[in-house]
């Protein structure tokens, strides 16, 4: 009878660590452009309740997010990158209570990454080469010819 | 004697599971969330170049055992989509039978989009960042929703 009594304690124990160690973030995508939308998907136990928290470059919280975790596991937050978003590198923080608690992290960058690589920004000598300049001094030699 | 503690096993991991399912009492209930203009108007829906005041109202949840005042960070976010167009934040406490009221307005910018501005509001007693594995929600989310139009 205590043995019984021993491995049912033991038992319970057991799936109670488990369920604590049971919170889990999936971010993506991991760079993320002005204007496009970051999933945050929050693996949990059912029946959980969690906090979402963005966090920017300068520490500051840009995005909190409430969710209940329903009986499949797992539920999702988006968060729209705005134009003008610092970049760098944010942090996202969930916690779920006594449940668990992760954390992790993604870049915000100006720019849409083409093939995995992020451009440099248009430089001033890039703008000359797409011709802005040309076209402006067009304008002001008619602009002249038109002076009577 | 065996069956015994099985029974006693029995009963004391449905005890726990009723427990863990349970609804959590909170102390605080969001009692209102109102939407008005800047003279104070309850208002549905708001130009560009508008101001749309968020007014709230806490109560302390009258079934709930106050031992001693409760912090709270109470959160009010404006959402179009998954865009976060306005985010406004207060720390308080509040006591058995107290109601706390917080304010603030969001501007719709011109370049704002028309269309549906939901709100969240939160209590929570701090952000996951601070709390880690203590943080824990106060009381139940509270919604609404205004439009901006053309």
């Amino acid at each position: 009878m205590r043995k019984v009594v021993l491995i049912s304690v033991l038992a319970l124990v057991a799936l109670a660590a488990i369920a604590v160690a049971q919170v889990s973030l999936q971010i993506s995508p991991s760079v993320a452009a002005w204007g496009s939308v970051v999933t945050i998907e929050v693996t949990a136990p059912a029946g959980s309740t969690c906090g979402v928290e963005i966090r920017n470059p300068y520490d500051n919280a840009v995005f909190t997010k409430q969710v209940d975790i329903p009986a499949a596991g797992y539920a999702t937050a988006e968060w729209y990158v705005p134009p003008g978003a610092k970049e760098g590198t944010y942090t996202v923080y969930v916690s779920c209570g006594a449940a668990g608690t992760d954390k992790g992290t993604f870049k915000v960058v100006a720019l849409k990454p083409v093939g995995g690589i992020v451009p440099e920004e248009p430089s001033l000598r890039a703008l000359l080469a797409a011709g802005l300049l040309p076209a402006a001094a067009a304008v002001a030699l008619i602009a002249l010819r038109r002076r009577p | 004697m065996k069956k015994i503690a099985l029974v006693a096993l029995l009963a004391a991991i449905s005890l726990a599971v009723v427990v863990a399912l349970a609804s959590p009492e909170y102390p605080i209930i969001i009692s209102s969330i109102e939407i008005k203009d800047m003279d104070g108007n309850p208002r549905t829906e708001f130009h560009r170049g508008e101001v749309a005041v968020i007014e709230t109202v806490f109560t302390a949840n009258p079934t709930y055992y106050f031992v001693q005042p409760v912090s709270y960070l109470e959160i009010v976010e404006v959402f179009y989509g998954p865009r976060v167009m306005g985010l406004l934040l207060t720390r308080d406490t509040i006591s058995a039978g107290e109601e706390k009221r917080f304010g603030g307005g969001i501007l719709i910018r011109d370049t704002d989009p028309t269309g549906k501005y939901d709100v969240e509001v939160y209590a929570w007693n701090g952000f996951p960042s601070e709390m880690g594995a203590a943080w824990k929600p106060l009381a139940e989310p509270g919604y609404a929703s205004f439009r901006v139009v053309p």
